[in-house]
């Protein structure tokens, strides 16, 4: 059985890995933890080479180090823990990397960090329960 | 409770210019050979060029003839136009009478218009003209 | 990665390249006089002249839509090289407009633009770094975003963010404000324009007072005259803007003391480094077209010579304009949120309606040439 968590940082997504430990451990799950990173390099026209591959690298040492955190708490339960870095929008990623790991659930906090958007357009996570076809846990 | 790296870094796979500073480089030589193709087009490879009307407006006077040559600053013929002024902070409208002069050098292979028509701007063509080649019309 | 061969390169670009070229065509040749003949509200034409849908907006509307619509939001690989292209096409584009002048005229219009913009620019600086610290953005952020605001930038906000050790996610959020911000006055600022009746030198100054970027401010000036010939809009326009993106090193250099308080400063960053390496240096071509223009050698005012470049510049334009709308990515702009889209949008439109007022009660309808 396997499990995709989505994590952007946020203490609401801390709280979804969390919970996602306990049901992996229980369940006897594998887990993928995945960030989602903005492709900025086409927000732009503005946006230079250069700057897009700076821009890019410091997104991924970002995403990489706050990986690398959320793991290391996860240590030492006896789950069988991945990481995942994708790029693009939030709910597209999450859903296609769903479908890569052959996600039984995916995970996610009821709101991440996110400010405005989700005044108008509705939260990932709802966004994400929509239209994904497999089961989606939604942690508050 | 196997733990596995974090992907590498997808690489931003090929780009044309491998920087900036190439791009702007890129963007001037881009620029040049422009400039310079429509300079030799138009000094060389260009047959004949219809002359439009400048402005709306009624034409009173034809300066040239059929295949006659024409210099830079002949008169090629004269109209008259309404011309906007801000005067005070209002915009009046004046009727003057325009002498529309030629810009290059070069003949005349035929004239559409006549004294009296009225024309409409960048619509009505009132000549033909040929540049002379090497020159820039 | 690797080195790859020019012919692939080429050949990857060729695709999108043909999409915006084609689209551009298409627009050109049919859909504008198409437009321009319809009857809505009585009056022939209306779509063109009161809402402004020349082939400039059409142009970004269709990269728009195919960004948004059409490929929901991502551009697929085989488009994206030829789409990046865009760039190439933009700068082309401004270098050639160094055609419209010659260095007097350049020298005229350009004191007054100089003044205006960096007490905008400056101006704009210090209200968000009010701002900022008054509703507790970190230092780092409030560095980055008001190079963003002050030269509207993208470039400012990212060459600014390094130096201030700003965490990407935030420029990431403070870029997609400021485009959210410049691409809805792209739209609204030409009709803005004609209802004010607005000369060309006025819309032209108002906009390229760092309202927008660089494609932004083309776009813009474009719209509420499509002509490009001098003391058109976007003649003067382009002033503003090429003298706005000059200033992009010492603004960073400026913020970048003020972060660190000008102890270290000399330590993270040189005057010299940035101008080396932040200077835009195809607005060199820019001036070397207005040498050019000066000595006469493109052919006299109103000579076909002039009129067939100025065509090929629309063209130009053109192509990179779809490339714009492109490059927009409405559901990035909407999914940003918190404090940089409250300063942003506050520090925009603040910036947005005093340059307004400032150019409606100082400039005069007509400028110097």
């Amino acid at each position: 059985m396997n499990l995709l968590v989505a994590h952007d940082g946020s203490e609401q997504s801390d709280k979804a890995l969390a919970a996602a430990y306990q049901l992996a451990e229980k369940l006897g799950a594998a887990i993928t933890v995945l960030t989602v990173v903005p492709d900025l390099c086409l927000s732009s026209e503005e946006v230079s080479i250069n700057e897009c591959n700076l821009i890019t690298k410091s997104l991924y040492t970002d995403a990489q180090a706050a990986l690398q955190r959320a793991v290391d708490k996860g240590a030492d339960k006896a789950v069988k823990i991945e990481v995942l870095i994708k790029e693009g929008h939030p709910v597209d990623q999450i859903i296609a990397a769903a479908a890569e790991t052959k996600a039984d659930f995916i995970v996610l906090g009821a709101h991440g960090k996110h400010g405005g958007g989700k005044y108008l357009l509705g939260s990932v996570s709802s966004k994400v329960a929509m239209h994904s076809n497999g089961n989606v846990i939604i942690i508050k | 409770m196997a733990k596995k790296k974090p992907q590498e870094t997808t690489g931003k796979g090929m780009t044309v210019f491998k920087s900036d500073r190439h791009e702007d480089i890129a963007a001037i030589i881009f620029s040049v050979v422009v400039v310079a193709g429509v300079l030799i087009y138009m000094a060389f490879f260009v047959g004949t060029i219809s002359f439009a009307a400048p402005s709306d407006g009624k034409i009173l006077s034809i300066g040239v003839v059929e295949n006659a040559p024409i210099k830079t600053g002949d008169v090629l013929l004269t109209m008259e136009v309404k011309e906007k002024k801000l005067v005070h902070g209002k915009t009046e409208e004046k009727v003057v009478k325009k002498e529309i002069k030629s810009k290059m050098n070069g003949t005349v292979i035929g004239v559409k218009k006549a004294a009296g028509d009225q024309v409409k701007k960048g619509k009505d063509v009132i000549m033909v003209l040929k540049p002379r080649t090497g020159t820039l019309p | 990665m690797g080195e790859q061969s020019l012919v692939r390169r080429i050949l990857a670009i060729i695709p999108g390249l043909a999409m915006m070229v084609l689209t551009l065509y298409v627009l050109r040749t049919y859909v504008e006089p198409w437009m321009g003949n319809q009857v809505v509200l009585g009056q022939k034409g209306w779509l063109v002249k009161s809402l402004n849908l020349n082939y400039i907006l059409m142009a970004i509307i269709v990269g728009l839509f195919y960004r948004n619509v059409l490929f929901r939001g991502k551009i697929p690989g085989w488009a994206e090289e030829g789409f990046r292209t865009t760039r190439l096409f933009i700068k082309t584009g401004v270098i050639l407009l160094g055609s419209l002048y010659t260095l007097q005229s350049l020298a005229k219009v350009g004191s007054i633009a100089i003044l205006l913009i960096l007490s905008f620019v400056f101006g704009t600086i210090i209200f968000v770094m009010w701002f900022g610290r008054y509703i507790g953005m970190d230092r780092s952020m409030i560095g980055t975003m008001s190079a963003a605001c002050g030269v509207c930038g993208v470039s400012a906000a990212i060459a600014t963010s390094t130096a201030v050790k700003a965490k990407p996610s935030d420029v990431a959020l403070a870029l997609a404000t400021i485009l959210g911000f410049g691409v809805l006055t792209m739209f609204i600022s030409p009709i803005l324009g004609k209802l004010m009746q607005m000369s060309d030198y006025q819309f032209g100054a108002w906009v390229g007072t760092g309202i927008l970027n660089s494609g932004q401010v083309l776009a813009t000036c474009l719209a509420f005259n499509p002509a490009i010939a001098p003391g058109t809009a976007v003649a003067y326009g382009e002033i503003w803007n090429v003298v706005r993106v000059v200033s992009i090193p010492f603004v960073v250099f400026f913020i970048t003391v003020w972060f660190w308080r000008g102890e270290a400063a000399s330590e993270k960053i040189s005057l010299l480094t940035l101008l080396r390496d932040k200077f835009p240096l195809f607005v060199l071509g820019f001036f070397g077209m207005t040498i050019l223009s000066s000595l006469d050698l493109l052919g006299q005012e109103g000579s076909h010579t002039l009129k067939l470049l100025r065509e090929v510049m629309a063209w130009i334009f053109g192509i990179g304009l779809v490339g714009i709308g492109a490059y927009i990515d409405v559901r990035e702009i909407l999914a940003a949120g918190g404090k940089p889209l409250k300063v942003g949008f506050a520090a925009g439109f603040i910036k947005y309606v005093i340059a307004l007022a400032v150019i409606l009660l100082f400039l005069p309808k007509e400028a110097a040439f």
